[in-house]
């Protein structure tokens, strides 16, 4: 029984960033806020295969966690082929700040993996997202 | 605000489904996993590494946390072996919960599970034979 509230337990944590992120995304974009961010983004955004909006799944995913990155992917309402790429770039590289701290505590001079997550999945998602 | 509603509810349904029997499996399988000794990768890896390379598979970085420095940490782990498993599981871990949040979310899990584990791997083989750079001792 105990395990199944521990169940209970992760998905309320998933709750307690999913709803405030997927409110402001929504609403932000609704009311044409995201475009400045988006049109900034485009460039670097369509390197990806991705529109300059979903910069914002990138940046909360990397820094905050796959939660409030999820609240964002909801929020912005994207297709399937565009949840697809940012699923391939967030799950190798996200969370960077908590599991940075982990594999700091390993050794110290892993840390040099973090960054090069980032630049992995920026890579892999050039080069396969034409195929996606 | 009826859009509001409706995408809230169902996409926070869709995570439910998928996240509560989840986690509670790997509760369970948290509890069972403890005190045992994993000799599949022995051909590769220290008993210590293989074990470190299973808790952040199935469990993550975070979750599986204790587990990977514990054992990484272990005199008898080289620090080159140590530097390919934490290299793999930076780029491929918690292999179900992450993989399921985002396949609920509408991601295609093929496209997502495989270039990862090839990325993985090939960072694995790199960091581990490549010759010449001695790597750092704790």
């Amino acid at each position: 029984m105990d395990k199944i509230k521990a169940g209970v337990k992760g998905y309320l944590e998933l709750l307690l960033f999913l709803l405030p992120v997927y409110t402001l995304v929504f609403f932000l974009q609704r009311w044409g806020v995201l475009e400045g961010l988006a049109a900034k983004a485009e460039p670097f955004m369509g390197f990806v295969g991705l529109p300059g909006e979903a910069a914002l799944v990138i940046i909360l995913g990397n820094f905050v966690n796959l939660y409030a990155a999820l609240g964002a992917v909801a929020g912005l309402g994207l297709s399937s082929r565009e949840v697809t790429i940012l699923a391939l770039m967030l799950l190798l590289s996200h969370n960077q700040i908590l599991e940075g701290a982990v594999i700091l505590r390993v050794r110290r001079g892993f840390l040099a993996l973090a960054p090069l997550r980032f630049v992995v999945s920026v890579l892999a998602a050039h080069v396969l997202h034409p195929y996606l | 605000m009826k859009e509001y509603i409706e995408g809230l509810l169902s996409f926070s349904l869709r995570m439910a489904v998928v996240l509560i029997p989840l986690l509670t499996l790997l509760e369970v399988a948290k509890e069972r996993w403890e005190g045992r000794r994993w000799r599949g990768f022995s051909w590769v890896l220290s008993p210590e590494g293989t074990v470190a390379l299973l808790a952040g598979l199935i469990f993550g970085i975070l979750y599986g946390a204790g587990v990977i420095i514990a054992s990484l940490r272990q005199k008898r782990v080289k620090g080159r072996e140590a530097l390919a498993v934490v290299g793999f599981l930076s780029l491929f871990h918690a292999v179900f919960e992450d993989t399921l949040l985002f396949v609920a979310a509408g991601a295609d899990p093929l496209a997502i599970t495989v270039p990862r584990l090839m990325l993985a791997a090939a960072l694995f083989v790199l960091l581990m034979y490549l010759p010449g750079r001695p790597t750092s001792s704790s």
